[in-house]
């Protein structure tokens, strides 16, 4: 696999919590050995609930923290030796929200241009052409290039905040839960729009979401994020078809598609919330899990590979449950 | 019998210099007991207004107007608003959408659940009190008792949500209203609080609008759907008929745009609507669509569009007759 371009490599990261007013601070595990990886052109789903450590991923593949162990690598290159802006060149975000991550006071034409001036490319000239270009592609009439935020829809806020992601052309796109907060109707144009883009300039999408019918329509693997793990990783059809970890299989249960009469599932999750401070003993997921085994609270489960499954960290599918360090 | 709510010709209308505002336009339906009439539209199309225009919690500057609207056969236009208050929460009550902002956070959860069932039944503090951990229980919260002395930022969005809708049916009204009650949550907890309300509702022979824009919801949840354009109803049918067969080409145009898994091929381009929701404001003339449809053609203005009736219950406000439209929503229908 050489064309992976980007990589996560056994990923860890902490964050310090207060716990309240003279407490000592405590330590959340935000992400827990992550590995995970990019390959040039393709699509990747990383889904799993608010919480789980998605968007702090997401940061460390934009270089914006440092992981406390392991790295990530862009290009094959450790991406803590590349400069900010070296990343930037080839990673881009765009974020979940179109309302809160565009600035309101700048016009649309200087929020997309942004990055060109940061890296300091071209003329004032040159710099506007590639903007009108850019609105285009996004199928942004150029006629609101003097627009302030507020004055446009959220999907065309969203359509800003593409432009400004491939400005400078990266090859790279985070996209954390980029439809999330538009309307239906909104969500089917915005998808559209980012298959075409992805067709038109080869670009590989890591696209977080808690929406796995948005990931499996997108992506052609996925990653299931549970409490700073990452709990299953398999194509997008086999995830469907068959997941393995019982959380993938509550999170498929529970994603209600348009079919009357199916009722709503009951997922038999409980109501005891994860709590990333205070993780449970052994498997995480034990307090939730409705096949949970005698073992599943005491050993942490390895990852294995199950059938056309290629990561599971279920002691379901291992065969003898060795003990591992928790 | 007559239904437990009946509302007709609602309308809701903010006035203003520049002409008056009116995002709910006209809207008529009913709701028996132990059944889940699910309202879905897009944003501004009106839904949330048309749930507070029913409880009376509309801005004062706001006007509302109806032909009639009543609950249990019982007028609510009118009313005073200590009469009202006797039925808000009482006979109907409403959960809200962001379980957040929602519940007051300086009171504990305990004092807000047992303080609508003091003002209704006048009971002593400890009665309250030993219905609010019933309720608590009911809803699915372990340790009810040890939950009342908690603040609303203790807990998390889903056990918010959840003394939320312990709280709406703490007097066990015959109509509760849910405004988006999951879009805040996490998908298995969405899951788990529509497992919930739906079970709630059978076990009480409660009554239910449930307000949403997710098709998904609305397709496993609903006995009857509306669904809204604009300020207007444009489609209604039970769950069945309209995911079937959907007639109007907002309601068609909606099914192509959501991605099934199984159904749509991974990486094809989903169905989408073009332009954008018309502003309304004063008259729009026509079919409120029209700019959207695409099938638009001279006869959808000017003349307001009205709904056709295909049988009791099932209509669509198009001027094309419904076996051309069935036609054309062959594609998209579930």
């Amino acid at each position: 696999m050489t064309d992976v371009v980007l990589e996560a490599r056994d990923v860890h990261c902490s964050f310090k919590v207060s716990t309240g007013f003279m407490r000592p601070k405590r330590l959340l595990r935000a992400v827990n050995g992550v590995s995970l990886n990019l390959r040039a052109g393709e699509s990747v789903g990383l889904v799993g609930e608010s919480g789980c450590g998605k968007t702090t991923v997401a940061m460390m593949l934009l270089g914006l923290i440092r992981p406390a162990r392991g790295e990530v690598r862009l290009d094959g290159l450790p991406m803590h030796e590349l400069d900010q802006r070296d990343i930037a060149r080839r990673v881009q975000p765009i974020f979940q929200d179109p309302y809160s991550s565009l600035n309101p006071r700048k016009r649309i034409a200087d929020i997309i241009a942004l990055p060109l001036r940061v890296h300091r490319m071209g003329s004032t000239d040159d710099r506007r052409k590639k903007v009108v270009e850019m609105m285009d592609m996004v199928g942004l009439s150029p006629r609101y290039a003097d627009s302030y935020p507020d004055q446009l829809s959220g999907g065309q806020r969203q359509r800003v905040a593409i432009a400004r992601a491939l400005i400078m052309r990266p090859r790279i796109v985070i996209c954390d839960e980029p439809t999330s907060s538009l309307d239906v109707s909104m969500q089917s144009q915005i998808l559209n729009l980012l298959l075409d883009l992805q067709r038109e300039l080869g670009l590989a999408y890591l696209l977080i979401s808690h929406n796995l019918a948005v990931v499996e329509h997108m992506a052609v693997r996925a990653y299931v994020m549970y409490l700073g793990r990452v709990v299953e990783e398999t194509d997008s059809e086999q995830l469907f078809r068959a997941p393995a970890h019982p959380y993938t299989r509550a999170l498929l249960a529970s994603v209600l598609t348009p079919e009357p009469g199916r009722g709503v599932p009951d997922t038999h999750l409980g109501v005891a919330y994860a709590n990333s401070i205070d993780p449970p003993s052994g498997c995480t997921f034990h307090p939730r899990c409705t096949k949970a085994m005698a073992v599943c609270s005491t050993i942490v489960p390895h990852p294995v590979t199950h059938g056309a499954t290629r990561h599971v960290e279920c002691h379901l599918y291992s065969e003898a449950p060795n003990p591992a360090p928790v | 019998m007559t239904a437990l709510l009946e509302v007709d010709g609602l309308s809701v209308t903010f006035p203003a210099t520049a002409g008056d505002f009116r995002p709910v336009r006209d809207v008529s339906f009913s709701v028996d007991r132990g059944e889940t009439l699910c309202i879905v539209g897009e944003s501004g199309c009106g839904k949330s207004l048309t749930a507070l225009a029913l409880m009376g919690l509309l801005p004062k500057w706001a006007r509302r107007d109806a032909r009639r609207l009543e609950l249990q056969g019982r007028d609510l236009v009118g009313l005073t608003e200590r009469q009202l208050a006797d039925i808000r929460g009482r006979r109907m009550s409403m959960v809200f959408q962001e379980p957040m902002t929602s519940l007051n956070p300086a009171y504990t959860v305990g004092e807000q659940l047992s303080e609508t069932y003091r003002r209704h039944y006048l009971s002593r503090r400890g009665v309250a009190r030993d219905r609010a951990i019933y309720l608590l229980e009911t809803v699915g919260i372990t340790a009810a008792a040890s939950r009342l002395r908690q603040y609303p930022h203790q807990l998390s969005g889903g056990l918010r949500q959840r003394v939320m809708i312990a709280m709406a049916l703490i007097c066990e009204p015959n109509l509760i209203i849910a405004d988006e009650p999951t879009t805040a949550l996490d998908v298995t907890i969405q899951a788990q609080i529509l497992h919930l309300l739906s079970a709630l509702q059978k076990r009480f022979g409660m009554g239910m609008v449930l307000i949403t824009h997710d098709l998904g919801i609305v397709a496993r949840v609903a006995t009857r759907v509306a669904v809204m354009y604009a300020g207007q109803i444009v489609e209604t049918g039970t769950v069945d008929e309209v995911f079937a067969n959907p007639l109007h080409p907002y309601t068609q145009a909606l099914l192509r745009c959501i991605p099934v898994p199984g159904r749509v091929k991974r990486g094809e381009h989903l169905g989408s609507i073009p332009g954008a929701v018309p502003t309304l404001m004063g008259d729009l003339g026509g079919c409120h669509f029209r700019n959207r449809c695409a099938y638009a053609h001279a006869a959808c203005a000017p003349d307001p569009i009205l709904m056709n009736e295909v049988t009791p219950g099932r209509g669509y406000r198009c001027v094309v007759p419904a076996a051309i439209c069935a036609a054309r929503g062959h594609g998209a229908a579930a």
